[in-house]
């Protein structure tokens, strides 16, 4: 091997790696529970609650899966190929459930179908309650189907004319050319936004916890709160661990799958559906947004319009200040960091390199509970560490400058939601030829210049959208928030949830609402990505790379 | 000026380059041709710094730049690029794209040197427009201006026309001969058409299975091909079974022929003879009888495929006004400049 170059990227192979494990450290330490032999519990778990745990996330599973996957899919679908009245406002709309986190729509749900609710009083009828399994599965598939929308979307958009004209000069009709063609090619994409979904599902702690569902989610949480057993509650931990990873492998396969599916050529033109074919379809794919937007957040404005004045309390301001403070620092360290590790591999695969990138989406696969254990054993041994040191040395003791400060939840939310710019920004580098490095290689520029000039203004969507995902699901964030934040410090979800917890659901309507209008803007701004290439301004024409929905 | 010494390329322990030599002289055009995964493409980017020789040492002008504990990273090589894909950079105008390589230098010097690459590769006045608004074949020009702006001191360019339809490839190719010439760069290409290598390069490197076979003129290697393979893979020419029959002398099923045989082969011994189609005529004074079993129509020739008595099928090539049916009978002779043997295996 000759020295120089490769010795010089070895050392930052190995850099780079130490920083994946120092960012995958809170889930080695859980995952090494495993280590210290099955906790005394275990057998007892095994034998009463384990089994429940197990049916009940199976179910949800499933059933969300199946959900998403129709709404998903059927509205990517409508909205790729055909025209109808209406067609760009519910474009965008159908992504707005993303702002909307389950445990808040659960329980903004269950008070609108309260018996002293509206729509009890409305229409007259009794109407069902909906804290139990298949209300959480309502409630997951109507905020977690824009993941499948979004990426079957893009695909579905990307898709050329060609596969369509070949299949109609071989007799296919549109429902054949739906199932045999459209969709098969949009598949991986399909797949990929499903795992997302299944992961989302089974790491939730907020809903299911208050409609009393026991899953392994809420599973953990008892097992470490009320039996007061840690090392039970990070086995258990252990269990869906091997579920996250195996939803990630299937994720990462569609992924590269995807690849190879985008077929060149350019799009098909749409189709334009008359009046009186449109408008019923047009109605039916506002069901979702209604449902999974609109009528939460009316209800949300209704039960905060008499409190409206709260809106300027000090209590609210500091709540909403910390809340965007977390998420928007989250979002930047986890932007950063996912390019540099993305970005890192394309330069040099390596070994290191390449699993420093894949240790960086573990923590998505932890819930939010069990992260937190683990975020809590790694920054207080750190902060002991550098107390000891500074006494060592004489200097004064910071105290817990890590684990006692916002530092804790940013870090856990980081570590959380790193695999989405790992993710999007690796899908956004897959798009650009590796000639275009080589290119800038051969033109003299050295790597950052590479960086500089040519993937950074090439990434600017894939880094916006990451970005913005982060931030959106920081706000969202409930469990590693509930267990992390500094005492006297509050965050809108905290909040939001507590008071939902304590049945003063209106009294939660202002801090709800306060997450999700935040989370709206970011949704708004990601519809800019989707803007077709023919109606994007001359600065954005770059478009068909650019697009990052569509890696090719 | 390029050097490379016994270049050897392994990837995960599987050979893809097996010590690769050749010399490129200054201003000169090689060519690399061979079928795809046979290692051309691997050689172009070991040259340009994007792989590590596991062995064996490239050099520019007498500089090592990898191989003998030396290396060069790409961007300090001086050797410029174009590629199959293209690769122009979609975010920037034409003018950017080729300036891309001039960062550094005063921006009217910059202006400049765009202006003379727009007016050498006939686009002038294009520099505001955006890659994708060029048709392929002016994006292939502005890739070949993007790579000479800095004046590298090799050219290499990766199956740089394939993307092109035939007749643009054609005019192309021409053009960038021309200028490759006039600025006196020396450039080395890969190709899978012989044609084009032929066409374009002063020297031709025939590649198989990671190994260069010959590296000669273009008229070397179709007329005095070095290897079995290379004579197969070139011209559309057969080996017909043969018997060394005497010093200088096999005897075939077109007769006996004279010439030179390779070394050691023993009277007696089976051997292949090369036939190229322009090799055999249809003359009705001919000595041989073959009978017509396919002919293609080529324009100013026709191809046929005859077939002898012993069922010996040959290529031949003759002017298209001799239009002979299908299935009929002609009179052929042999019309063999020099003869081309090799020792069967």
């Amino acid at each position: 091997m000759p020295p120089g170059f490769p010795g010089r990227v070895r050392v930052r192979s190995w850099l780079l790696l130490s920083l994946a494990l120092a960012l995958a450290a809170p889930v080695l330490v859980v995952a090494g529970s495993w280590l210290a032999g099955a906790s005394p519990n275990w057998a007892h778990l095994r034998a009463t609650v384990l089994p429940d745990y197990a049916r009940l996330s199976l179910l949800l599973a499933a059933g969300t899966g199946l959900g998403t996957l129709v709404i998903g899919v059927g509205a990517a679908w409508a909205v790729a190929r055909l025209r109808f009245p209406g067609h760009g406002v519910l474009e965008w709309a159908l992504l707005l459930p993303l702002a909307c986190p389950a445990y808040l729509i659960a329980y903004t749900w269950t008070g609108l179908l309260a018996s002293e609710g509206a729509l009890q009083q409305a229409l007259a009828v009794s109407l069902p309650d909906i804290r139990g399994p298949a209300g959480a599965v309502a409630m997951f598939t109507l905020v977690l189907y824009p993941y499948v929308y979004l990426m079957a979307r893009a695909a579905f958009v990307g898709q050329s004319a060609l596969a369509q004209e070949v299949a109609r000069t071989l007799g296919a009709g549109p429902w054949r050319r739906f199932f045999r063609v459209a969709l098969p090619l949009a598949r991986p994409a399909i797949v990929a936004g499903l795992a997302l979904v299944l992961m989302e599902t089974l790491a939730d702690y907020g809903t299911v916890a208050y409609f009393g569902v026991p899953t392994l989610s809420t599973g953990i949480y008892r097992t470490w709160f009320g039996l007061g057993d840690r090392l039970a509650a990070a086995q258990l931990a252990g269990v869906l661990l091997v579920a996250m990873v195996a939803l990630l492998w299937v994720e990462r396969r569609a992924r590269q799958q995807r690849r190879i599916a985008g077929a060149d050529g350019p799009p098909a033109p749409p189709r334009v559906l008359t009046r009186a074919r449109g408008l019923p379809l047009a109605a039916l794919l506002w069901l979702p947004v209604v449902f999974g937007f609109l009528l939460p957040a009316l209800q949300l404005a209704a039960w905060s319009l008499p409190r409206w004045r709260g809106l300027l309390a000090p209590d609210f301001l500091r709540l909403l200040g910390t809340s965007l403070l977390i998420a928007g620092c989250t979002a930047a360290a986890a932007t950063a960091l996912g390019l540099l590790l993305v970005w890192a591999r394309r330069l040099h695969a390596d070994r290191p390199r390449r699993l420093a990138a894949r240790l960086a989406g573990f923590g998505y696969a932890v819930p939010g509970t069990v992260l937190a254990v683990g975020v809590v054993i790694v920054l207080a041994s750190v902060d002991r560490g550098l107390n000891g040191l500074l006494a060592g040395l004489g200097l004064p003791r910071p105290g817990l400058l890590f684990s006692g400060t916002l530092f804790a939840v940013i870090f856990a939310c980081t570590v959380r939601f790193l695999t989405i710019p790992v993710q999007g920004l690796d899908a956004g580098l897959q798009a650009l030829s590796p000639n275009l490095d080589s290119a800038a290689r051969s033109l003299g520029r050295r790597p950052p210049g590479l960086l500089r000039h040519v993937h950074l203004p090439l990434l600017r969507v894939p880094l916006a959208t990451s970005a913005l995902l982060v931030f959106v699901d920081t706000l969202k964030e409930l469990p590693a928030a509930l267990v992390l934040r500094p005492f006297n410090t509050n965050t809108l979800a905290v909040r939001a949830f507590e008071l939902a917890s304590d049945e003063r659901l209106a009294d939660a309507a202002l801090p709800a609402l306060a997450i999700l209008l935040a989370g709206v803007v970011p949704v708004l701004l990601l519809t800019r990505s989707m803007r077709p290439a023919g109606q994007a301004t001359p600065v954005d024409a770059r478009s068909p790379v650019e697009s990052h929905a569509d890696p090719r | 000026m390029l050097t490379l010494d016994d270049l050897s390329l392994r990837f995960q322990h599987q050979p893809v380059l097996e010590t690769v030599s050749l010399t490129l002289e200054e201003g000169r055009i090689g060519c690399l041709i061979g079928p795809s995964g046979c290692g051309k493409t691997s050689l172009l980017r070991l040259i340009a710094g994007f792989l590590t020789p596991s062995a064996g040492r490239v050099a520019l002008h007498g500089d090592t730049v990898a191989g003998a504990g030396r290396w060069v990273t790409p961007e300090a090589r001086r050797v410029g690029m174009v590629f199959q894909d293209i690769a122009l950079f979609p975010h920037l105008d034409v003018a950017a794209n080729i300036a891309f390589g001039l960062h550094g230098q005063p921006a009217a010097r910059q202006r400049q040197r765009v202006e003379e690459l727009l007016a050498l590769v006939g686009l002038p006045g294009l520099g505001g427009r955006y890659p994708h608004q060029l048709s392929g074949g002016q994006q292939q020009r502005v890739a070949l201006a993007r790579a000479l702006a800095p004046r590298p001191r090799l050219l290499l360019l990766d199956e740089p026309f394939s993307a092109l339809d035939a007749e643009l490839r054609e005019q192309i190719s021409r053009d960038v001969r021309h200028i490759l010439r006039r600025e006196g760069i020396t450039a080395l290409f890969v190709t899978h058409d012989q044609n084009e290598a032929f066409a374009l390069a002063d020297q031709v490197g025939v590649m198989s299975e990671g190994r260069l076979l010959q590296w000669d003129t273009p008229y070397r290697v179709y007329h005095r091909p070095a290897h079995r393979f290379v004579a197969d893979f070139i011209g559309g020419g057969v080996l017909i079974p043969g018997r060394v029959s005497g010093p200088r002398r096999v005897e075939t099923a077109l007769g006996e022929l004279g010439g030179d045989l390779p070394d050691g082969v023993a009277d007696g011994a089976p051997v292949d003879v090369l036939l190229r189609p322009d090799d055999l005529v249809i003359d009705d004074a001919g000595p041989r009888r073959a009978r017509v079993v396919e002919r293609v129509f080529r324009g100013a020739r026709m191809l046929y495929t005859l077939e002898l008595d012993n069922g010996q099928r040959l290529p031949c090539l003759a002017p298209s006004h001799h239009a002979h049916e299908e299935g009929t009978g002609v009179a052929v002779r042999l019309d063999l400049e020099h003869l081309v043997v090799f020792a069967r295996v």
